[in-house]
């Protein structure tokens, strides 16, 4: 069954390119092995709730790999979020400085019937979000990690 | 409170919503006096005018469109024409013409962001699209097939949605194909139906009973609706090349802001000016096209708009303006046309100002003979527009002074939002203190 995943973010603004970043070396991985049962389709997003909604428009299972602002968690940590829970964590993933980000997408397409059936969000915990390219270290062998081992879930479930 | 006292009070609003960027609004009333109004810009400076010194002409585009993510195109325009009027590089007409529907796509694009999703919301009573949504779902849904259908455009002609990379000094890297313009088409088509439909819609909004006397500033064209060229006219008067800009407007640092201000020097009559589509509707609304123009007669919008808060009304119209001129330019377009046109780098300098969505984009450049540049100047339309939206507001509290403490920051906020105020482009998000000053005989607040 097709997923389409969507890496977004900003790369001029540290971890904040690090769903980016997730996709990329995916796609890269998937492109020098052809191993992987499931189909994917990879695609990026600036992360604005249009391009979301755009982008996740007609498909059934979606994965969005944002980056997500926790003090209290160890930066690089991925977490697993269902993106349709009502009680989703709207605060803790507040990283957009978009006026209209994933969270806005999330609520717009619930209110138009534009949600997929499947809704995956991995939350990469950031260190910084400061001006320029180039991920914080842990963030980066966080991924690093994450991609070698996929498609085991290397990631904890939200509570 | 002491008796007889007069009842002054500051009104603050810790955050803008609907707005781009970071700032904030304070507002300070003395009974219906206003004290005081300060836009407050706080996102740090952003030195793109530093960053260009050292880097060549040919990189103007490219680094200019990183300023701001809603209207990279407007910046790739004014650097691009600036950096040709300097090297005396005429490109030929297709390559303007494909320019402008660029042009069109970020105004679709830009417009119905902010038409649908950040401005509608404050007529219809709701604090957000999503909260819209619930009642106007099909209304969001043609917000969203018109911005679609800009992003289509910026996307083939710009070479992607964001960003776009397409842009060159003397043309573009890559022409599309007419196959792939007039696959636009039914798109395009279908986005005019919907944009005529919310034009109506949002002409029968509830606008605050409010006018101002404006100096509005905007490109002039002998020819068309303004975009890319022309004079820079003005209803009070000016009309002037735009090499004399800095002859006529001066940028002055305001100590609240991040942000300066740009206004007209006092030798030129001084004060401030407002640019955007109530401008461009004031100065070339005979250049509007069939539908557009159309549009404007029979909603009986006159010469002038001056309401500001029926700048949702132009700026529908500017969306279905730009519709029709891409439609117009992908019928005309001939695939023969070349992608770019020779540059020989001198010494020089060279300016040129557009119409990005929100208003009037100066760009000047000074460059030594291998083309590196050692002086830049960018004035951004919301640097232009802060003063005349700190004069609305002026204007416009002592009307409503009797209003419940809410619905007045509401008021403030609606009226900010008529100017559609870019402020990643002017230093992002804007926090608005409206300071409501309590201010007996004692003096406390």
């Amino acid at each position: 069954m097709s997923i389409l995943l969507i890496g977004m973010g900003n790369m001029f603004r540290g971890d904040d390119g690090a769903g980016l970043v997730f996709a990329r070396r995916l796609l890269s991985r998937f492109n020098a092995e052809e191993h992987i049962d499931l189909e994917f389709e990879i695609r990026e997003s600036d992360g604005s709730a249009f391009s979301l909604i755009e982008l996740w428009r007609g498909w059934e299972r979606v994965m969005v790999v944002d980056a997500l602002i926790d003090a209290s968690r160890p930066p690089g940590q991925i977490l697993s979020i269902n993106g349709l829970r009502e009680d989703f964590p709207w605060d803790p993933l507040s990283v957009s400085t978009h006026a209209f980000g994933l969270i806005e997408a999330i609520k717009l397409s619930r209110v138009l019937g534009m949600l997929p059936k499947e809704l995956q969000v991995l939350a990469i915990v950031a260190e910084s979000f400061a001006m320029g390219d180039g991920l914080s270290p842990s963030v980066d062998q966080a991924i690093d990690m994450a991609v070698c081992q996929w498609p085991k879930p290397v990631f904890q479930t939200f509570q | 409170m002491t008796k007889g006292a007069i009842k002054t009070k500051t009104i603050k609003v810790n955050y803008l919503a609907r707005v781009e960027g970071e700032g904030a609004l304070l507002v300070r009333l003395r009974g219906k006096d206003v004290e005081d109004v300060q836009l407050k810009i706080f996102e740090p400076p952003r030195f793109f005018e530093a960053f260009l010194r050292g880097r060549s002409v040919l990189e103007t585009p490219d680094i200019t469109a990183r300023i701001c993510g809603i209207c990279p195109v407007a910046y790739q325009m004014s650097a691009v024409y600036a950096v040709e009027q300097g090297l005396n590089v005429i490109v030929p007409p297709p390559i303007h013409d494909l320019r402008r529907l660029l042009y069109c796509g970020e105004w679709i694009e830009s417009h119905a962001l902010h038409v649908f999703m950040l401005h509608a919301p404050d007529f219809l009573g709701y604090p957000d699209a999503v909260a819209m949504a619930k009642d106007h779902a099909q209304r969001v849904e043609h917000g969203l097939a018109i911005k679609k259908a800009g992003n289509a455009i910026v996307a083939l002609v710009g070479g992607r949605e964001i960003h776009p990379i397409n842009v060159k000094v003397g043309g573009f890297y890559r022409l599309p194909s007419r196959r792939e313009l007039n696959q636009l088409k039914d798109q395009l088509s279908a986005a005019l139906e919907l944009a005529v439909a919310s034009t109506l819609w949002v002409s029968g909004f509830d606008f605050p009973e409010f006018d101002r006397s404006l100096v509005l500033v905007a490109l002039r064209s002998t020819d068309e609706y303004p975009m890319a060229r022309g004079r820079i006219a003005s209803n009070h008067g000016f009309d002037l090349p735009v090499t004399e800009f800095e002859e006529f407007f001066e940028e002055i640092h305001v100590p609240y802001t991040n942000a300066l201000h740009s206004v007209v020097k006092t030798e030129k009559g001084g004060g401030s000016y407002l640019t955007g589509p109530l401008a461009r509707y004031a100065i070339s609304r005979q250049w509007l096209h069939g539908r557009a123009g159309e549009l404007a007669l029979s909603l009986n919008l006159g010469s002038v708009v001056t309401n500001p808060f029926k700048s949702i009304v132009v700026r529908a119209i500017e969306i279905v303006h730009a519709l029709e001129e891409a439609i117009r330019i992908i019928q005309l377009y001939e695939d023969t046309a070349i992608a770019s046109v020779e540059v020989k780098l001198r010494a020089g300098q060279g300016s040129a100002a557009t119409e990005a969505p929100r208003g009037l984009l100066y760009h000047r450049y000074k460059f030594d003979a291998g083309g590196i540049i050692y002086d830049a100047k960018i004035v951004p339309p919301t640097s232009q527009n802060q003063k005349s939206i700190e004069g609305d507001l002026r204007s416009l509290l002592p009307r409503f002074s009797d209003l419940p403490k809410a619905q007045m920051t509401h008021l403030c906020e609606q009226a900010i939002r008529n100017h559609d105020p870019c402020i990643s482009c002017a230093t992002h998000f804007l926090k608005l203190d409206f300071e409501s000053v309590a201010n007996d005989a004692i003096g406390h607040l």
